[in-house]
């Protein structure tokens, strides 16, 4: 039976960490599909930490590891410590900030049966798929940068910012030490990568929730990030 | 790109344009100096845009000439300065329309980005039931 590694990558997720795990419990028994949580905590000043050691506590140490860094060392890095301390065969990497549903697992795991691809990815421009809580200029933002990312970088697949993935274990190793980007754009290098290494990509329709807990990322220095990011992947892959 | 490498030969080989022969040898001699660099078949973005645009600007210099912009004033049964005005401006016209397709393409993704307000409803429900249970498990919730 393959074992599923889903990564959480966590800064100041006191709140939201023992609903994601509660959720993502839920959802694997109720699929009957073998799991562990990794918890990435980047030194939360709120206690995230310690959340999470009496999650793995009451859910037990199988279903929960923890990885505790010192300091703010980024997404990147956290997923490759995650990634190393994972069992898994089969890896999801998603926020653990409620914004993406667990319940989408299970019909991406049957995508990836049913079709034999190596990454599947949950997107909210498909039919299906949409978003709770953002007004229209939240929206042009993200179409206009999806739009602007598909035209120069066209790496096949509708939505290139998201990050509630399904990976084959042997894809992400393969890709994420290629990862040199930040921010959103880090999302889209690795769709990037995996176009170059000729991997299959499937898709999913996901519903994406703004935080109902906690603070959005999306500044001007996000967007300025962005840009920077997708002009260099422009120009070197 | 190797299908791109054929048809650039073969238009090096092609007279139907007898000034662009050796422009156009030049530019398939330097893709294939960067595939050659990059170490793989496969081209970097930039260049493939460059391609287009260095293959774009041979065929509107070409297209100037006055004995083509005749051809090409028949071809679409205009005046030869209506011609002069499409092919001098072509640029002009090039930036228009992938302007107008950029902003048509998010005109229609706005269109068909949908807004889930009942996912918003079924969260913060599934949020409740999952702090009853957690508290029966004893963890302490913020």
């Amino acid at each position: 039976m393959v074992l599923y590694s889903v990564i959480l990558p966590t800064y100041n997720e006191r709140e939201n960490l023992p609903l994601i795990v509660y959720f993502l419990d839920k959802t694997f028994n109720n699929a009957k599909l073998a799991y562990e949580i990794v918890v990435v905590d980047d030194s939360s000043p709120d206690g995230t930490l310690e959340v999470a050691k009496s999650l793995q506590s009451a859910f037990g140490e199988s279903h929960i590891t923890i990885v505790s860094r010192k300091g703010k060392l980024g997404l990147g890095s956290a997923y490759s410590a995650g990634l190393a301390k994972s069992k898994g065969g089969r890896i999801i990497l998603m926020d653990a900030d409620l914004s993406h549903h667990p319940k989408f697992i299970p019909e991406m795991v049957k995508v990836m049966d049913q079709n034999k691809v190596d990454i599947v990815s949950g997107t909210r421009y498909s039919k299906g798929g949409g978003v709770a809580g953002w007004d229209w200029k939240r929206k042009l933002t993200s179409r206009g940068a999806n739009f602007l990312a598909t035209f120069l970088l066209n790496p096949g697949a509708s939505d290139l910012t998201g990050s509630f993935r399904l990976y084959e274990r042997s894809a992400i190793e393969k890709i994420l030490p290629k990862v040199r980007s930040i921010g959103y754009a880090f999302q889209m290098e690795i769709l990037v990568h995996a176009k170059k290494e000729n991997m299959k990509i499937g898709e999913v329709p996901i519903t994406f929730v703004d935080r109902i807990y906690g603070e959005s990322k999306l500044g001007a220095s996000e967007i300025v990030l962005y840009l920077k990011g997708l002009l260099q992947l422009f120009f070197t892959t | 790109p190797s299908k791109q490498r054929k048809d650039l030969n073969k238009d090096a080989h092609c007279y139907s344009y007898p000034h662009c022969p050796s422009l156009i040898l030049v530019v398939s001699n330097q893709i294939n100096h960067w595939q050659r660099r990059s170490g793989s078949n496969r081209m970097l973005r930039y260049q493939l845009f460059l391609s287009y645009l260095i293959a774009l600007c041979v065929l509107w210099s070409s297209a100037k000439q006055p004995q083509h912009k005749q051809t090409i004033a028949s071809f679409l049964s205009v005046s030869s300065s209506t011609a002069d005005v499409l092919i001098d401006l072509a640029p002009l016209w090039v930036i228009i329309g992938l302007a107008l397709y950029g902003i048509g393409s998010i005109a229609l993704a706005m269109l068909t980005f949908a807004s889930c307000p009942a996912a918003l409803v079924e969260l913060e429900n599934d949020v409740n039931e999952a702090k009853v249970q957690l508290t029966k498990l004893g963890i302490q919730l913020s």
